[in-house]
C-alpha cells in the first residue's frame, strides 16, 4: 500500500435547489414545515399538464439563468447545477477572509486566490444531459436531416453540462461526470471522497443535477410507476413516484484544507459503498440484496455499529417495488434496532440524478440541527414491513450518524454515511 | 503503484485475437468505420440478445471476451466509460415521443437508454454484485474509469487478488453520424484517412479489460500510471508525468499517438511529443476511427504489443519503422478535439 487512506473527508459547504426551495435554508424550512413541491407542471412543455403531477421549480429558464449569471439558451439542468454549486462554494467562501472585498455575488461564488493554491475538482452526476434541448432539435431533425439548430444539440452529452458549470465556477484541475441513473450524484460524492483519500485532490465540489424533461416524464410513465396523486413513500397503498427536479452539491475538503483554512464543517463522509443488485435492469430484487450489500459495506467502512445510526434518509421513491425491497433490506440490516427512517421524496419528488446529493445535503442538515425529517402522507404500514417511517419532525434528539440511500436503474445501489465531526479532546 | 492487464475484450472495426501476434489491419474505405460485431452465440443468451441495441451487445460481448481471456467468470467490480451512452435507444424513444406526441410509448427503449445500461447488463450476466460505475465525461470517459480502477487496486493488499472490469464503449448511429458531421468533425465521404484535409473519420467500439493488482501468466503488461488533463501546456504535463514516474523522455521506446488524420490537429499532437527522442511513433485511429473512448482501442493494442514483443507494421506513423525495437516502455498519448488530453504509461512485465 502506498496510499495513506486515513485521510478524512470533511463536508465544508452545502448548496441545494429543489421544488421546495431555491437554496439550502429554504429547503430546510420546507422540510421542517412539511411542505411539498408537488403540483402540475407550468414550465415543462408536455401533454401531461393535467394528469401527471411533478415537483417543479417555479422559475423559467430565463429567471434561472439570471440567478446564476449564465447566458440564455442552455439546458435547464445547467442552471440548476450552477445555482446549487455556487451556493455550496459560497458557503465555504463565507468563512474566508477575502470575502468582504468581493464585489458581487457571482464573484463570491467563484474561487479566490486563497483556494486556487489547492487542487480543486468538480464532479457532477446527471442522467439526461441536455435532453430538454435535444428534444427540440430532434423534432426538426427528424423531418429534415439538415434542420434543427445545432446549438440545441451541442450540449446533449451529460459531460457537457458539468463542463459549463465547472467553467462558470473557475474549476479546471479535475472535472468529471458520472451517470448511473438515480444514484448518479451519490456516486459523485463517493468518487470525490476516493480522490481526496488518494490525495489526488484537496477540495472537491461534488453532487448532481437533473431538470424535468419530456423524455424522463414519458419514460417513467411507460413504466407505469408514476403516481397521479402526490406520492406516499413507504405506505401500503402507495401508487408510484412523482418526478422532481433539482440540484445539490457538497464541498468536500481534506484534513489539510480544513486545518489550513480553519473551516467549520457539517460533518464527514464516514462510509460509503456502491453495490449491484444484478437482478433486473429496472426492478429491485424482492430481498433487496444490492440495497443491503451497499448499506452493510458502507457501515463496515464507517466502523460504526448498526445501532449507532440514528436516522436513515431512505431512497423511498414511493413505487411498490423500491419501498418494499429497500424496507426489507433495512430490516435485514438493522434487525431489532431500527433507526428513524424517512423519505424526503414526498417533499421533493424523485429528482433522479440530483437526489443522492440533495438527500446528502438533507442528511448534513439533520446532523447540524439535530433533527429528523418527517415522511409525508404516510397512513398505513406496509404489510411486509414491521416498521413505520418517521411521520413528524423530531427536534429533541442528538443526531450523530445519518445514512443516505440512493438506488437506480441497472441495479445500481449506493449508501453513504455522514457523521458529525467529533470535538477535539 | 501500477497494476496489471490480465484480459482483453475488443470489438472494433478490426478483427483480431489479442492472444495472436499477427493482426490483419483493414484500412478504412470511407469516412466512417463501423465495428465488426462478433458471433454472439457463445457470449449472450439469444432471448436477451434480441432486446439489446448495438452498444449493449458489443459492450456485453467484449466484457465476456475480456473475462474469458483472463480466465474469470465474475469481476470484483465494474467501472466503464462512455461519452454518448446508449444512443440508438435514446433516438428510438425520443423519436417516438416526438412523432407520436407523447402517446402510445413503450418502455423498452427508455429502460435501455440509461447511460449505465451496459455496466448494469454486464453485472446481470456475470452475477457481479460489486461496485458498478459509469463515467460519461466526453473525451475522458475511458481514462477516468481506468484511473478509478487504479485507485481501487491501490487500496488492496498483495494478499488479496482483486480484478476489475474496465474500459470504454461508444456507438455510432446513423443520426449521430449525421449530427456530428454537421459540426464539421469528419472528412468528406470519399476522402481517404491519409488525405491532408480537415476532419477525421468516425468510429465506434467496445474495448474492455480485466485489470488486477496481481500479475499472472496471462498478464499482458503493467500499467504504471495514468494522467488526464485539459490544460494548455500539454508538453509540460507530459514532462511532469514522466518525472513523477521516474522516467526520462529518452526511455520511452514506443508511443501510441492519438493522431486522427485531421490536418487541424495532427501537427500540434506531434509537436507535443517531440521530446520523445527515441520513441517509435504508432497511430491507431486509422483503424478504429475517432470517437470519445477510442483511447481504449490504443490501450488494447499497447498491451498486445508489449506482450508479443512485436509491432504490426501498419501502425507505424508514416508507414516507416525508425528502427527495429522490442517495446519495453510504451506511452499512449491521446487527445480528443485537442481538449481532452491523456497519458498512459505501460511497461513490459
Amino acid at each position: 500500500m502506498n496510499t495513506n487512506l486515513q485521510q478524512h473527508v470533511w463536508i465544508a459547504g452545502l448548496g441545494a435547489i429543489s421544488s421546495i426551495g431555491m437554496n439550502v435554508d429554504e429547503n430546510l424550512a420546507s422540510l421542517k414545515n412539511k411542505q411539498s413541491g408537488v403540483g402540475y407542471p407550468e414550465f415543462l412543455k408536455t401533454m401531461h399538464t393535467n394528469d401527471l403531477p411533478v415537483c417543479e421549480i417555479k422559475k423559467s429558464n430565463e429567471e434561472l439563468a439570471l440567478l446564476c449569471g449564465m447566458k440564455n439558451g442552455l439546458p435547464r439542468t445547467v442552471y440548476l447545477s450552477a445555482i446549487a454549486a455556487m451556493e455550496a462554494v459560497l458557503d465555504v467562501r463565507c468563512q474566508m477572509s477575502d470575502v468582504r472585498n468581493a464585489e458581487s455575488h457571482s464573484q463570491l461564488a467563484t474561487l479566490s486566490p486563497q483556494l486556487t493554491e489547492y487542487r480543486i475538482g468538480f464532479i457532477s452526476g446527471n442522467t439526461i444531459g441536455g435532453m430538454d434541448k435535444s428534444d427540440f432539435f430532434y423534432e426538426e431533425f427528424l423531418q429534415d436531416k439538415s434542420k434543427g439548430h445545432l446549438h440545441d444539440v451541442v450540449h446533449h452529452e451529460c459531460g457537457s453540462l458539468t463542463e459549463l458549470v465547472a467553467e462558470h465556477l473557475g474549476i479546471n484541475d479535475f472535472v468529471t461526470t458520472i451517470s448511473t441513473a438515480c444514484s448518479s450524484s451519490a456516486n459523485a460524492i463517493i468518487h470525490a471522497s476516493r480522490l481526496l483519500k488518494h490525495h489526488k485532490l484537496d477540495i472537491v465540489v461534488a453532487g448532481g443535477a437533473d431538470a424535468l424533461c419530456r423524455f424522463t416524464l414519458n419514460g417513467f410513465n411507460t413504466l407505469m410507476i408514476l403516481d397521479s396523486e402526490p406520492s406516499k413513500p413507504f405506505d401500503e397503498n402507495r401508487k408510484g413516484l412523482n418526478l422532481g427536479e433539482g440540484a445539490a452539491y457538497v464541498v468536500l475538503v481534506s484534513d489539510k484544507v480544513k486545518e489550513a483554512l480553519g473551516l467549520r464543517v457539517y460533518g464527514k463522509v464516514a462510509g460509503y459503498a456502491n453495490a449491484n443488485d444484478a437482478f433486473h435492469q429496472t426492478a429491485s430484487s424482492a430481498e433487496g440484496n444490492g440495497n443491503y450489500k451497499a448499506m452493510k459495506e458502507a457501515l463496515n467502512m464507517s466502523g460504526l455499529l448498526a445501532n449507532e445510526i440514528q436516522y436513515v434518509n431512505a431512497h423511498g421513491t414511493g413505487t411498490s417495488n423500491n419501498d418494499s425491497s429497500e424496507g426489507i433490506a433495512l430490516q435485514r440490516l438493522f434487525e431489532n434496532a431500527m433507526p428513524l427512517i424517512s423519505s424526503t421524496k414526498a417533499n421533493t419528488g424523485h429528482t433522479l440524478g440530483a437526489c443522492g446529493a440533495l438527500e446528502a445535503v438533507y442528511s448534513c442538515l439533520a446532523l447540524k440541527h439535530n433533527i429528523v425529517f418527517p415522511n409525508l402522507r404516510h397512513e398505513t404500514t406496509m404489510k411486509e414491513l414491521s416498521f413505520t417511517p418517521n411521520k413528524e419532525l423530531i427536534e429533541d434528539i442528538e443526531v450523530n450518524h445519518v445514512m443516505s440511500n440512493s438506488f437506480g436503474f441497472g441495479g445500481n445501489c449506493t449508501s453513504i454515511i455522514f457523521s458529525k465531526a467529533k470535538e477535539k479532546k | 503503484m501500477g497494476f496489471y492487464i490480465n484480459g482483453i475484450g475488443s470489438v472494433s472495426a478490426q478483427r483480431f485475437d489479442s492472444r495472436v501476434k499477427e493482426i490483419n489491419f483493414e484500412a478504412p474505405v470511407s469516412n466512417r468505420l463501423s465495428c465488426i460485431e462478433p458471433g454472439y452465440k457463445e457470449l449472450v443468451p439469444p432471448m436477451q440478445l434480441r432486446r439489446m441495441s448495438k452498444v449493449v451487445r458489443i459492450g456485453v460481448a467484449s466484457a465476456k471476451q475480456a473475462l474469458h481471456d483472463a480466465g474469470l467468470e465474475t469481476p470484483d467490480i465494474i467501472t466503464l466509460g462512455t461519452a454518448y451512452g446508449c444512443l440508438a435507444d435514446t433516438e428510438n424513444f425520443l423519436g417516438k415521443l416526438v412523432t407520436q406526441n407523447e402517446s402510445m410509448l413503450t418502455p423498452t427503449a427508455f429502460i435501455q437508454s440509461t447511460h449505465n445500461t451496459v455496466s448494469g447488463q454486464i453485472a446481470l450476466l456475470t452475477n457481479c454484485y460489486g461496485h458498478n460505475f459509469t463515467y460519461v465525461h466526453r473525451g475522458h470517459s475511458f481514462e477516468v474509469s481506468l484511473q478509478e480502477a487504479m485507485m481501487w487496486l491501490n487500496e488492496k493488499s498483495v494478499n488479496e487478488i482483486f480484478s476489475i472490469l474496465t474500459g470504454g464503449i461508444d456507438e455510432l448511429t446513423k443520426d449521430s453520424f449525421d449530427i456530428i458531421s454537421r459540426f464539421g468533425t469528419y472528412k468528406k465521404e470519399d476522402e481517404h484517412y491519409d488525405a491532408v484535409s480537415e476532419g477525421t473519420i468516425a468510429g465506434e467500439g467496445a474495448n474492455l479489460f480485466v485489470v488486477s493488482n496481481i500479475k499472472n501468466e496471462r498478464s499482458y503488461a503493467e500499467c504504471v500510471d495514468i494522467h488526464l488533463c485539459c490544460s494548455d501546456d500539454i508538453k509540460s504535463e507530459l514532462h511532469s508525468f514522466l518525472y513523477l514516474n521516474a522516467m526520462e523522455e529518452k526511455n520511452i521506446d514506443t508511443c501510441f499517438v492519438g493522431m486522427n488524420g485531421d490536418s487541424r490537429y495532427d501537427e500540434i499532437v506531434l509537436n507535443t511529443i517531440s521530446s520523445l527522442s527515441n520513441a517509435q511513433l504508432l497511430g491507431f485511429k486509422k483503424y478504429c476511427g475517432e470517437y470519445p473512448t477510442s483511447n481504449a482501442f490504443a490501450f488494447a493494442l499497447a498491451c498486445m504489443v508489449l506482450k508479443n514483443g512485436q509491432i504490426p507494421k501498419e501502425l507505424y506513423v508514416g508507414n516507416v519503422a525508425v528502427k527495429e525495437i522490442k517495446p519495453k516502455h510504451v506511452l499512449i498519448y491521446n487527445h480528443y478535439k485537442n481538449k481532452y488530453h491523456s497519458f498512459i504509461l505501460l511497461k513490459k512485465i
